[in-house]
């Protein structure tokens, strides 16, 4: 027997995305279902043989030659792969840097524009982030069912390209840069604020998010302001993720967080790294939002938060990204800075866009204001309305206590 | 002590399908069942058994023969052998029915022979 049972922690699911990139890049992506059956043969022989003889001294590279002999066998088998049989061989161990080279070709090739943004989100989280079929269906909000047909889709469009596993020419390596920040952006969202499922917050979605996010910073091809932005973004909210849920698991607003229990080196490191970000004329809606988190993080005490400036944050904001959410958050910067009513004007307005129409955001929005304007009866309209909108078991508990409030 | 021997069958898929942290909290619970058993001074053998590397051979008609196998269309494999020591077969199956494995296929019971002459 081996040492106690110790195992690395995400060992397979960091392994998964790295050995998947690695085959994939020797195969050609067109193949990537033959290095995803030879990862899962890997995965099952691990699970056949460690539980008796122990973990070996370096799972990874275990799990790696495990994946890569059976790559090999099934080589044999299929003529057309033969060509591929000494490439593969050579292959001898999954070492970090040129896996990471990979994994990051990987990444772009899976946010390709000719793909829809949820095949994107799809393909990355299945080959690059490692996730189950059914993980993936429920942080996107979906059946299994249909992000299995949306993954054979994409892997058969991978099919017809055929083209080796590397980083796209140099001109058209930031547009594809901007679709892997809106993959990560989407998957860090979904786990501080679940939309699905029983957890309020899911911090192994943002864990995953914040690792791609260094893949991009760890190559000077990649490492582009706006990808700095992003990941200090989500470093800085991610420092807020202990304190954002209470004992019961329900959401704590900023003002109700017991700010000791923000992560101190998770904002230093956000910190460092917007400062990072910031050394060039770009400014992007990342810049400009991880600006307001940084703002955030930096009152010790609610009272002290500055809020006319996250204003101005949210006006530049909402000139960069216009998009319904920026517009309702900034109305709330508005009620903070000039009083209740001028934010309730703001919601009203916003009320008129369909597409926040169905969103539980603006409703609740319009209840808190309600409430602090010194009107409990129309805010307890609203958070009723609120209610009334499909959404997450924990964001029902948290507008359940709010109308309870409001009596 | 009588020792019995657990043999972990299940069908070839039947881990396939586990996403990576399945898999890994499935390695981590076999781990820790085995280093209970050990801790308890009653684990005398545990090993994996290859699903790919294995032959049947046979004497048909005088000659002997070999296939591959075990054949992966086979309904169930032996994935598994551990052996432990329990007071008897009651013990035994109890112990076996903690195992991790029940989640994905049956676990066969056998006591070991002793010298050859089993009651």
């Amino acid at each position: 027997m081996g040492e106690p049972a110790g195992v690395v922690e995400h060992l397979f699911r960091h392994s998964a995305g790295q050995i998947t990139a690695t085959l994939a890049r020797t195969l050609g992506p067109a193949r990537l279902d033959l290095a995803e059956e030879c990862l899962a043969d890997a995965f099952e022989q691990a699970l056949r043989t460690w539980p008796h003889s122990g973990v070996p001294a370096n799972p990874r590279g275990w799990l790696f030659r495990a994946a890569r002999n059976r790559a090999l066998d099934l080589l044999r088998r299929e003529q057309t792969l033969r060509a591929k049989l000494p490439l593969l061989a050579e292959l001898d161990g999954c070492d970090e840097a040129p896996a990471g080279d990979a994994e990051l070709a990987m990444m772009l090739l899976c946010c390709h524009p000719e793909l829809s943004q949820t095949s994107q989100v799809a393909l990355t989280l299945r080959t690059v982030g490692g996730l189950g079929v059914g993980e993936i269906a429920a942080a996107l909000l979906t059946k299994p069912a249909t992000v299995a047909q949306r993954l054979a889709r994409a892997k058969k469009w991978l099919r017809t390209r055929d083209e080796p596993l590397q980083l796209p020419p140099a001109e058209q390596v930031e547009s594809r840069v901007d679709s892997v920040l809106a993959v990560l952006y989407l998957l860090f969202t979904e786990g501080y604020d679940a939309t699905s499922g029983d957890a309020a917050v899911r911090g192994e979605l943002c864990g995953e998010a914040i690792r791609l996010g260094r893949l991009l910073l760890a190559d000077a091809r990649t490492d582009l302001p706006r990808a700095r932005a992003l990941l200090a973004l989500m470093l800085l909210q991610a420092s807020r993720l202990p304190a954002r849920v209470d004992e019961a698991g329900d959401v704590l607003l900023l003002d109700e967080q017991d700010r000791g229990r923000w992560d101190r080196r998770l904002i230093a490191e956000g910190t460092r790294t917007f400062a990072a970000a910031c050394t060039g004329p770009e400014l992007s809606a990342y810049h400009v939002e991880a600006a307001i988190a940084l703002c955030h993080v930096a009152a010790a005490d609610p009272a002290d938060t500055d809020w006319p400036r996250i204003l101005a944050l949210y006006d530049r904001l909402a000139e960069l990204r216009p998009s319904p959410v920026t517009l309702l958050n900034r109305a709330i910067a508005v009620a903070m800075v000039h009083g209740p009513g001028q934010g309730i004007a703001e919601l009203e307005r916003l009320e008129q866009d369909d597409r926040l129409s169905g969103h539980r955001g603006l409703p609740a929005a319009l209840g808190a204001l309600w409430l602090r304007a010194g009107q409990p009866r129309t805010a307890a309209r609203y958070y009723r309305r609120a209610l009334e909108l499909p959404g997450a078991q924990p964001q029902r508990r948290f507008l359940e206590r709010r109308l309870a409030e409001c009596r | 002590m009588p020792q019995y021997a657990g043999f972990l069958r299940n069908t070839p898929d039947a881990l396939a399908h586990l996403g990576p942290d399945e898999a890994q909290r499935t390695l981590e619970r076999y781990l820790a069942w085995s280093e209970d058993m050990e801790k308890a001074g009653r684990l005398v053998y545990s090993n994996g058994l290859s699903a790919t590397k294995g032959r049947v051979v046979r004497l048909e008609d005088g000659v002997l023969t070999s296939t591959d196998g075990p054949h992966t269309e086979a309904a169930e494999v032996v994935g598994g052998v551990i052996i432990i020591e329990a007071d008897d077969l009651d013990q035994a199956e109890k112990t076996f029915g903690t195992h991790p494995h029940v989640a994905f296929g049956p676990i066969e019971v056998r006591k070991v022979g002793e010298n050859g002459c089993e009651a």
